[in-house]
């Protein structure tokens, strides 16, 4: 057996690049299209089978993401769209997608709303996405008031 | 309508050992402050068939982790010192009466305590009328329970991600769906992300490297389960690793499914020994499974090794066939593989070269395309530059401002995505039919449905002039020749793959060969890939050198190591061709200067029929061995497998091989079984 360990040890040493940064953290505010870059990398000796990485303190932490500000999302809507910002923004582009249907299931719009919620974000994409620098707490403000002002949506926004 | 709420309740599913102290149940799980419940009415002696039959309840043993494959005494150590086995010597029967005496306990705090830190063991008790059936309330846990609320479950299976020794075989995770995540079609609603993901992992504290390795494979590393959010599963899985994930719908009753969410609860705080290959991942799901169904993957005798594959082959052997048809969450790589094959050559060219920024956005070439054709190119070139920045290749900020001018310049197009990228399930059904559909190329057939993992082969043939009868064993995992489905597009892992050949006439037994481990990563380019394929091989093989005698050659096990880079095309259906560049370096009492050592070129190719009974692999090795002289060496190979069934196939192999100035021919016949 200490034969296979010199072999994987052989194997795997040039792969196993630190992973010393945790910067996923709270993820609240995350800025769209920023972060992860190299990550499929830097990930290579860790997660999966191997180890528990950040989910412990992310899950954890949703409960302190929990602000006071305007937007009346919930921590765990707030933590989903910080997580899935740049997919959110890609299924507004195209209006419709996976990440955009669970932001709806998050806002508790009802299915029978959900392609007019996608055509909403579409339409608006620039409104929601006004820079590359847009966190998604500002896009969720946004997408708030964008809701009260829809006429069929607006049952979704508490006033 | 009465307006829902846009808050959602704050759902901090927290279940992570970081919230409460390992100190014991009766500090980390107190009752709540209502009204001590009444003392207990359950008076009357139990009686001793009763316990008996209880305790050799096969649910009671794998509650109380008594169905363990694994009861290694670490394992049992750990169980007591987290609190988690309530008697001295943690059998059956100690157990359930230490279990019992806690939750009858005259003293009402200790005794709601115990069943709020156990309430699967007080669940399959009070079923059998051991307690009653009232539990009690207890705070946390009921907080919990109804934060996670009515739930599905799916058994989730991310394929092999070759970057990590631990994930080369995949892995095994189970969801708590949220209610209606599997319902509607194949492409099902965003629900499905908003599930909660189980998951084993080990704790490596952030050590990796040959330390991460060695720790692993002996259990010096605890592992534990954790629920996070699935979403953050995929975002890992899916977008920074490239892994395809299969979902594969579980049915169970509801009865069944609370108790074992009960019991996940039980086990929150409990941390195990975690060995790479044998108590990981998926033997830990299984023995989580157990509970509901006891027995699970026995029948089949498994392996030493439990890979992750094996688990969900097991549950899908289960008696009432729990495992529904399997839903394929393509990674991004996949996808835009996928969508690259089903456009135009040109379209294909477009979207890379508005990827690369060489093509601007108002291009009247673009411009010229329909819109729909328009949108398809924006979208496929917005994934390729997000692929190729998450891969470290596109800077951070040429890909932010990029990404927003292409979505934005995508979402004018007042097209949604159901006409654009035809996906199965949210197309209306009315809607024109999709322009891209999965080609045949990439179709993919779910892990559950390839080859056994492990195998056993016993052969006969002629090496050089003389006859062997060959024994070979080898626990894991796949190989290039290997039906191909269900497994990765041309990988290859051989672990311990031991042949041994006794020769009638010598009357002699040898050792021929031994892979410690041979991994070959040889995914065919398609646009707009192009992976760089690597191999490793190290192992114990038997080379034939010129003897004195006046018969034969002289055999001698030589030590070696092998390894490089190369690529893959699959310019047809099932065929793979393949050239690899490596070096070669061998090591033996036998070899002259007893080290030798160069450069190798291997070639080949690999093909399976349609429905995948017969493959044929070709393979070319080109190289020179360099010790005190220098020897050209050459290895010519085919082999064909047939199979006879899904467990039973007959390989057929022949082989010239010159090394070491002399030649060789070798012709073999094998009936291989797979496990």
């Amino acid at each position: 057996m200490r034969a296979l360990i010199l072999v994987l040890v052989l194997v795997f040493t040039p792969l196993s690049a630190a992973l010393a940064d945790n910067d996923v953290g709270c993820g609240v505010g995350t800025e769209v299209w920023k972060g992860n870059s190299g990550l499929a990398y830097k990930l290579l000796a860790s997660s999966t089978n191997g180890l528990t990485f950040q989910s412990i303190s992310v899950t954890f932490g949703l409960i302190n993401c929990n602000g006071k500000d305007t937007v009346t999302a919930s921590a765990r809507t707030r933590h989903f769209v910080s997580t899935h910002f740049d997919r959110i923004a890609r299924d507004a582009a195209v209006a419709g997608g996976e990440s955009l249907d669970a932001l709806a299931a998050l806002l508790e719009i009802e299915k029978g709303d959900r392609p007019v919620f996608a055509a909403l974000t579409q339409s608006h994409f620039e409104e929601l996405f006004p820079s590359d620098h847009v966190t998604s707490d500002e896009m969720l403000v946004t997408l708030a008031r964008l809701l009260r002002e829809d006429e069929q949506l607006s049952v979704y926004v508490r006033s | 309508m009465t307006g829902p709420a846009f808050v959602s309740s704050a759902l901090a599913v927290v279940m992570t050992a970081v919230t409460v102290s390992a100190a014991g149940p009766s500090v980390t799980h107190g009752p709540s402050s209502g009204p001590s419940p009444a003392p207990p009415t359950f008076s009357r002696p139990l009686s001793a068939s009763v316990l008996q039959q209880t305790a050799h309840d096969p649910r009671w043993q794998a509650l109380i982790q008594r169905a363990r494959r694994w009861p290694d005494r670490a394992a049992r150590e750990a169980l007591r010192t987290s609190g988690f086995l309530l008697s001295r010597d943690g059998t059956a029967e100690s157990e359930l009466r230490a279990t019992l005496e806690a939750f009858l306990a005259p003293d009402p705090e200790p005794r709601q305590a115990a069943r709020c830190r156990f309430p699967a063991r007080y669940r399959l008790l009070a079923e059998r009328g051991l307690a009653p059936l009232d539990r009690g309330p207890c705070a946390e846990l009921d907080a919990w329970r109804e934060q996670i609320g009515e739930f599905g479950l799916t058994l989730i299976f991310p394929e092999s991600f070759l970057g990590n020794p631990a994930s080369m075989f995949g892995h095994t995770l189970l969801r708590f769906d949220p209610s209606d995540a599997n319902s509607g079609g194949s492409d099902p609603p965003g629900e499905s992300l908003l599930g909660w993901a189980l998951d084993y992992t080990a704790d490596a504290q952030g050590q990796v490297g040959p330390l991460y390795l060695t720790r692993g494979l002996f259990g010096g590393y605890r592992g534990r389960f954790s629920l996070d959010a699935y979403y953050q599963k995929t975002q890992v899985y899916s977008d920074w690793q490239d892994r395809d994930i299969w979902e594969y719908p579980l049915a169970m009753s509801r009865e069944d499914r609370e108790l074992l969410l009960l019991h996940v609860w039980e086990l929150r705080d409990v941390s195990l020994p975690y060995y790479f290959f044998t108590q990981n991942c998926s033997e830990k799901i299984l023995e989580l499974l157990e509970v509901v169904w006891p027995g699970l993957g026995r029948g089949g005798g498994f392996p030493p090794m439990v890979a992750p594959v094996d688990t969900v082959r097991a549950i899908a052997q289960a008696e009432d066939e729990p495992l529904g048809v399997p839903r394929l969450r393509e990674s991004p790589a996949t996808t835009l593989q996928r969508r690259m094959a089903g456009m135009s050559t040109a379209d294909g060219r477009l979207a890379q070269d508005v990827t690369d920024g060489r093509v601007p956005l108002d291009d009247e070439r673009l411009a010229a395309r329909p819109d729909a054709a328009r949108a398809r190119i924006l979208e496929v070139a917005y994934d390729l530059l997000r692929h190729r920045y998450l891969a470290g290749k596109v800077d951070e900020a040429s890909s932010r401002s990029r990404s927003r001018t292409l979505l934005l310049a995508r979402s004018r197009i007042p097209l949604a995505r159901a006409e654009t990228e035809g996906v199965r399930g949210d197309r209306p059904a009315s809607g024109p039919p999709p322009r891209e559909s999965a080609t045949s190329k990439l179709s993919k057939r779910p892990p559950d449905s390839g080859h056994g993992t492990a195998r056993v082969e016993l052969a006969g043939g002629i090496q050089d002039r003389d006859g062997f009868i060959e024994l070979r064993l080898q626990p894991a995992y796949h190989e290039l020749i290997d039906a191909p489905g269900g497994y990765a597009e041309g990988g290859q892992i051989r672990v311990l793959d031991t042949r041994v050949r006794y020769f009638p006439e010598l009357e002699r037994v040898r050792l021929h060969e031994l892979v410690l481990l041979d991994v070959v990563t040889a995914s065919p380019w398609r646009r707009p890939f192009r992976p760089l394929g690597w191999r490793f091989d190290l192992g114990l093989r038997t080379r034939l050198l010129s003897s004195d005698r006046d018969r034969g050659l002289d055999t001698e096990g030589v030590f070696r190591l092998q390894g490089g880079v190369g690529g893959a095309l699959a310019p047809l259906p099932g065929l793979l061709l393949y050239g690899f560049g490596e070096l070669a370096l061998e090591s033996g009492a036998g070899l002259e200067g007893d080290v030798t050592g160069g450069p190798v070129t291997r070639s080949g190719l690999a093909w399976t029929t349609p429905g995948e009974r017969v493959s044929l692999q070709l393979e070319a090795i080109a190289g020179v061995l360099a010790g005190e002289r220098t020897a050209p060496w050459l290895r010519l190979e085919i082999a064909e497998r047939t199979a006879l069934s899904r467990t039973w196939s007959i390989v057929v192999s022949g082989r010239y091989e010159h090394a070491y100035d002399v030649g060789h021919l070798e012709g073999r016949l094998g009936l291989l079984r797979y496990f």
